[in-house]
C-alpha cells in the first residue's frame, strides 16, 4: 500500500534523474570538454519531442492503416491517436518499428539542428555562440507554441502508446535509466580517449590547436551535432513518458538552465561530477514537488518560485565557493603547447 | 643617496603562476635604475608588481616608508608614482587631448589645464595633434604622448617599461635623452627596463640583472657591462 | 508611411525606442565586463512592474504616469543592476571564473529575478485587491487606456510612442555629452578601453564599471515602463524580449553603445513592420513570426559582419553624424 502510494514519485524520480543525466552529460561533452557554451540546449530536447509528436505517428499510422491527415490539428489529433492506440495493442512489430523510427529520426533531426543552429557563430567568440544558440532556441520554442503545424501549438499533441503491454511510465523510466547508463559509459570512454584529450586541448588553447592545422570549427560542429542528437533522445523519452507534449514543456529554465546548473554544481569536464550534480538538484526538486502543499502553508507564495530562486542562488554560490564544482576535473589540465602538439599528433595517427 | 623605493623579499606572479622569487631591491632617489634581463625573465612583471598589478604572495614594497604591497593601482598612482607600460600605454580611441585630460582627471580644473600645457611644452611635437585619435600617431609620437601623460601627474618616481622598443634608433636615442633630462632637470627618480642593455646601462646609475625571476646581479652599470660572464651570457655583449 | 496607420506606427516607435534603450544598456555593460548579460530583459521587466505598482497605487493617469514611473523605474532597476555587478559578477570574476561561469551566473540571476518578480506579483495582487485597484498582475493588458492622448494627423492617439522616442533622443544626447564632455565620461571610456592603464593613471576602474552598470540598468528600467504601456504585462515578458535585445546589440555592434542604440531601433521596426509587409507580400498571415525577423538579423549580421553596423566603414557618414563617432566606446568588434 505504501509502495503504491509512493510508486509514482519513485518512477518519476528515476525518470527525471535519468533524462536529466542524459541531457547534462551531453551538455558536459560540449561545454565541459569542448568549451562550447550551449545556451540553447532546450531546443535540441524540444526537436526530439516535435519529431515524436509530429512525424513518428504518421509512420505508425501508415503501418496500422490509420489516416493521419490533420494530425497536428488538435481536434483531429485526439481521434487519430485514439484510433492508432486501439489498433496498436498487441502489434509488437509496429511498436518496435515506431520506437526505432522515433530514436533514429529524433537523433537525426537533433544533429541537423545542432549543425544549423551553430552555423552563424561557430567561428566567433564563445559569447556570440551562446547568444545565438539561446536566441534560436527561444525562436524554436515560440514557433512551436504559435503555430499548429509543428507540435499542435498551445494545445499540444498526443503520442502513440507503444508500451501498451505494461505501465508505460514504468517502462519509459527504466528505459531512460538504461539509456542514461549507456550514455554515461559512452561519454566516459570518449572523455578518456585521444578525442577527449584533443577536445580539452582545443578548449584550453584554441590558437595552438589551430596553429597545428586542426580544423577546430569542424571538430566543434561534430561535437555539437553529437551532443544535440543525444539531447533529442530525451525529447522522445519525455513524449512517451507522458504520452504527448507541447512546445511549452521545453523552456529555458527546465531544459537549458537546469542542466547547466547540474553541470556547474557537480563539476565541468567530469562525468561523475555531472552525476552528482544531477542527483543534487533532481532529488530536492522531487521533494519540493512532493511536499508542495506542506511548504505552501509555510510560505505565502507558490513554492515553485522559491525553488527557482534557490537553484539560481545555489549556482551562483557554487561558482563563488568552488568555481571548479564539487567534483573538479581530473588534473592534466594545464596542457602545455608541447603536449597539445603531442596529443594532436597522436590523434592524427589513430 | 636615500632610498625612494624598496622591495623586501618579494614573491609575486599571476594568479597561481609564480614568476618572481625573493626579490630584494633598493631604488635610490633621483637616480636612474636600469633593469635588464632576457625575454620572459620577469622584468615587466617586476614593474607591475610595484604598481599592484600582480598578485603578491609575500614580501613588502615600501615607498617612502609606506608599505604599498596589496594596494590598488589607482591608489598607488595617487602617491606620485607613474608607470609607462610596455604595451598599451596610451588610449588608442581617445584623442591626444583626451588622453592628456585622462592623465589629469583627478586634478582641479585649472590645475589640470596648466599641467596639460606644461606637458605639451615638454613635448612640443604633440601640440600639432591635439585633436587626433592616439591610434593615428606613429610609434615615437605615441611614446611621447605616454611620457607626457606620466609627467602630467608630476610624479617623483617614474617607471618606464621598454620605452624605446619598436622605435627607430634616432628616436630611441631621443627618448633616452628625455629620460636623462627628467633626472637631471626635474630631479625624478627613474626605473628603466630596456631591451638594449648597453645603451640603457650607459645612462644608468645603478644596474639590476634579472634572470628567471631572480636577481642575478645588483651594482654599478659599468661593473655589469664589463662583467666577464654575465655580460656575455645575458646581455649579448662580447 | 505606406499602409501603416498612425497608431501602429506610434506603437512600433514605442517598442523600437524601448529596444534601443535596452540594447544600448546591454552594450554598455558588455563593454565593461565583456559578459553578455542574459538577465538584461528580465531586469527591464522589473521596470514594468514598477510602472504597474506606481500606476496602481498612486492611481495615475496621463502624463503623470511618466513623471513618476520613469524616475522610480530608473532608480530601482539601476540599483538592482548595480547590485548584480557588485554582488555577483565582480566577486565571481575576482574568484577566477571565466566567460562561461560569468555567463551562467547571469542566466542564474535571470531565473532568480523571475522567481522574485512572480512572488512580487502575488504580493502586488493582494495589495491591489485590498485597495480595490482594478489591475491584473499577470496577463495585464497594456496600460493603453491610462495613457495621455493627443491629436496627431487628425487622429486621437496615445502619447507613449512620442514620449518613448523623445526619451530615447534625450538619453542619447545626455549619454553622448557624458561620455565625451565630462571628466567622468572620458575616464569611463578610458577604463573600458584599457582598464590597466586607467588604473595606473589613478582611475578607480571598478567605480566606473559600477556607474556603467547602474546607468545600463536604469535605462532598462525606463524601457520597462514603455513596455508596459504598449505590451501585455506578465512576469515572463523578459524571456522572449531577450532575443530582440541581443539582436539590436549584435546588429549595431555589441561593443558600440550608440551602434547598439540604432540596432535596437532597427530591430524594433523590423519586428513590427516585417510581419506586416510580408503578410501583404506573401498573402498569408505572418503575425506571430515577428521574432523570426530579429533572428534573421542576428544570423545575417553574425555571418556577414560580426562586428555589426559600427564596424562598417562609415567615415563619410561619421563627419555628419557626431553620434556615431562618440563610440570611443567602440573597441571595434572582433
Ligand atoms: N598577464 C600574464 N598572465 C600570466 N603570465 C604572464 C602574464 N604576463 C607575463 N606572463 C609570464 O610571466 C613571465 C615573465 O614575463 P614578463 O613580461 O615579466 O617578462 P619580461 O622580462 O618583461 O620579458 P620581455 O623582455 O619580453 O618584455 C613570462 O613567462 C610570461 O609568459
Ligand atoms: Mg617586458
Amino acid at each position: 500500500m505504501i509502495l503504491e502510494q509512493y510508486l509514482p514519485i519513485i518512477i518519476g524520480t528515476i525518470f527525471y534523474i535519468s533524462t536529466y543525466l542524459i541531457v547534462t552529460l551531453s551538455l558536459n561533452l560540449e561545454a565541459g570538454y569542448a568549451g562550447i557554451p550551449d545556451f540553447g540546449k532546450m531546443m535540441f530536447v524540444a526537436v526530439g519531442a516535435y519529431v515524436t509528436l509530429n512525424l513518428v505517428p504518421r509512420v505508425t499510422g501508415y503501418l496500422l492503416g490509420v489516416d493521419t491527415t490533420g494530425l497536428t490539428d488538435s481536434n483531429k489529433n485526439i481521434r487519430i491517436m485514439e484510433e492508432i492506440n486501439s489498433r496498436l495493442v498487441g502489434r509488437y512489430d509496429v511498436a518496435a518499428v515506431t520506437f526505432i523510427v522515433s530514436i533514429v529520426l529524433a537523433m537525426g533531426v537533433g544533429a541537423l539542428f545542432g549543425y544549423l543552429a551553430s552555423r552563424p557563430a561557430i567561428r566567433l567568440r564563445g559569447d556570440f555562440l551562446a547568444i545565438s544558440l539561446l536566441a534560436i532556441a527561444e525562436i524554436v520554442r515560440q514557433m512551436g507554441i504559435h503555430t499548429d503545424f509543428i507540435a499542435g501549438g498551445e494545445m499540444g499533441l498526443y503520442a502513440p502508446n507503444i508500451f501498451f503491454w505494461y505501465r508505460h511510465d514504468v517502462v519509459v523510466a527504466l528505459l531512460s535509466l538504461a539509456l542514461a547508463v549507456a550514455t554515461f559509459l559512452l561519454l566516459e570512454r570518449m572523455a578518456n580517449s585521444p578525442l577527449g584529450r584533443l577536445l580539452r586541448a582545443i578548449r584550453d588553447d584554441e590558437d595552438a590547436a589551430k596553429a597545428l592545422g586542426k580544423d577546430v570549427t569542424k571538430i566543434r560542429t561534430r561535437i555539437i551535432m553529437l551532443s544535440s542528437a543525444i539531447a533529442a533522445l530525451v525529447g522522445v523519452l519525455a513524449v512517451y513518458y507522458s504520452l504527448g507534449g507541447t512546445a511549452k514543456d521545453f523552456d529555458r529554465v527546465t531544459w537549458t538552465f537546469w542542466p547547466w546548473a547540474m553541470m556547474i554544481a557537480g563539476g565541468m569536464a567530469n562525468n561523475v561530477g555531472v552525476l552528482v550534480g544531477t542527483l543534487l538538484i533532481v532529488i530536492p526538486h522531487q521533494l519540493i514537488f512532493m511536499y508542495k502543499h506542506a511548504i505552501a502553508s509555510y510560505v505565502p507564495f507558490d513554492p515553485a518560485w522559491l525553488e527557482k530562486i534557490l537553484v539560481g542562488m545555489v549556482v551562483i554560490i557554487i561558482l563563488y565557493v568552488r568555481p571548479q564544482g564539487l567534483v573538479p576535473e581530473k588534473p592534466s589540465r594545464t596542457i602545455s603547447y608541447v603536449r597539445v602538439r603531442d596529443f594532436l599528433e597522436q590523434a592524427e595517427k589513430e | 643617496m636615500p632610498t625612494a623605493l624598496e622591495l623586501v623579499d618579494v614573491n609575486a606572479g599571476y594568479g597561481k603562476l609564480h614568476i618572481l622569487y625573493d626579490i630584494s631591491l633598493e631604488i635610490p632617489e633621483k637616480e636612474i635604475t636600469v633593469i635588464v634581463g632576457p625575454n620572459g625573465s620577469g622584468k615587466s612583471t617586476l614593474l607591475k608588481t610595484i604598481f599592484g598589478l600582480t598578485t603578491i604572495y609575500s614580501g613588502d614594497v615600501i615607498y617612502r616608508g609606506v608599505n604599498i604591497a596589496g594596494k590598488k593601482p589607482h591608489d598607488i598612482a595617487k602617491l606620485g608614482i607613474a608607470y609607462l607600460p610596455q604595451v598599451g600605454n596610451v588610449f588608442d580611441n581617445l584623442t591626444v587631448e583626451e588622453n592628456l585630460r585622462m592623465a589629469a582627471h583627478d586634478f582641479p580644473k585649472t590645475a589640470a589645464r596648466e599641467a596639460i600645457e606644461e606637458a605639451l611644452e615638454m613635448f612640443p611635437v604633440l601640440k600639432a595633434f591635439r585633436k587626433r585619435k592616439a591610434k593615428t600617431l606613429s610609434g615615437g609620437e605615441k611614446q611621447m604622448l605616454a611620457m607626457a601623460m606620466a609627467m602630467i601627474r608630476k610624479p617623483d618616481l617614474v617607471i618606464f617599461d621598454e620605452p624605446t622598443a619598436a622605435l627607430a634608433p634616432k628616436i630611441a636615442v631621443q627618448v633616452l635623452k628625455e629620460i636623462v633630462r627628467l633626472r637631471d632637470e626635474f630631479n625624478k627618480t627613474i626605473i628603466l627596463v630596456e631591451q638594449n642593455a648597453k645603451r640603457a646601462l650607459e645612462i644608468g646609475d645603478k644596474a639590476v640583472l634579472l634572470v628567471s625571476g631572480r636577481i642575478q646581479f645588483k651594482g654599478g652599470p659599468k661593473e655589469l657591462l664589463t662583467h666577464p660572464e654575465l655580460s656575455k651570457l645575458y646581455l649579448g655583449l662580447k | 508611411m505606406i499602409g501603416i496607420s498612425t497608431i501602429f506606427f506610434l506603437e512600433t516607435l514605442a517598442y523600437a525606442s524601448t529596444l534601443a534603450l535596452l540594447s544600448l544598456g546591454l552594450s554598455l555593460t558588455y563593454t565593461t565586463t565583456r559578459v553578455p548579460n542574459f538577465a538584461h530583459a528580465t531586469i527591464a521587466s522589473i521596470g514594468t512592474y514598477v510602472l504597474l505598482t506606481v500606476v496602481g497605487l498612486m492611481r495615475l493617469r496621463g502624463l503623470n504616469i511618466y513623471l513618476y514611473s520613469i524616475p522610480a523605474a530608473f532608480i530601482t532597476v539601476g540599483i538592482i543592476t548595480l547590485l548584480q555587478y557588485v554582488l555577483v559578477l565582480k566577486p565571481l570574476a575576482d574568484r577566477g571564473n571565466g566567460l562561461i561561469g560569468l555567463m551562467i551566473s547571469t542566466l542564474a540571476l535571470d531565473i532568480i529575478l523571475m522567481g522574485v518578480i512572480n512572488i512580487y506579483a502575488d504580493f502586488l495582487l493582494q495589495t491591489f485587491k485590498a485597495k480595490k485597484v482594478k489591475l491584473q498582475v499577470r496577463d495585464q493588458p497594456a496600460l493603453r487606456s491610462y495613457d495621455a492622448r493627443i491629436e496627431l494627423f487628425g487622429q486621437n492617439v496615445n502619447v507613449s510612442g512620442l514620449v518613448a522616442f523623445a526619451t530615447l533622443i534625450a538619453v542619447a544626447i545626455l549619454l553622448w555629452l557624458l561620455l565625451n564632455k565630462t571628466k567622468t565620461g572620458i575616464a569611463m571610456r578610458a577604463a573600458i578601453e584599457n582598464p590597466a592603464l586607467a588604473e595606473v593613471l589613478g582611475v578607480n576602474v571598478n567605480r566606473m564599471y559600477m556607474l556603467a552598470w547602474f546607468l545600463a540598468g536604469g535605462l532598462a528600467g525606463v524601457g520597462g515602463v514603455f513596455m508596459g504601456m504598449v505590451q501585455k504585462i506578465s512576469p515572463a515578458m523578459g524571456a522572449l524580449l531577450i532575443v530582440s535585445v541581443f539582436a539590436g546589440s549584435i546588429a549595431g555592434g555589441i561593443t558600440s553603445v550608440f551602434g547598439s542604440m540604432l540596432g535596437g531601433l532597427l530591430v524594433g521596426f523590423a519586428e513590427n513592420f516585417g510581419p506586416y509587409y510580408s503578410s501583404l507580400l506573401l498573402n498569408m498571415d505572418m503575425t506571430g513570426y515577428d521574432k523570426m525577423f530579429s533572428l534573421g538579423i542576428i544570423v545575417v549580421v553574425l555571418l556577414l559582419v560580426p562586428g555589426g553596423l559600427a564596424s562598417l566603414d562609415l567615415s563619410g557618414l561619421k563627419k555628419r553624424l557626431p553620434l556615431l563617432r562618440a563610440g570611443g566606446v567602440e573597441v571595434s568588434g572582433e
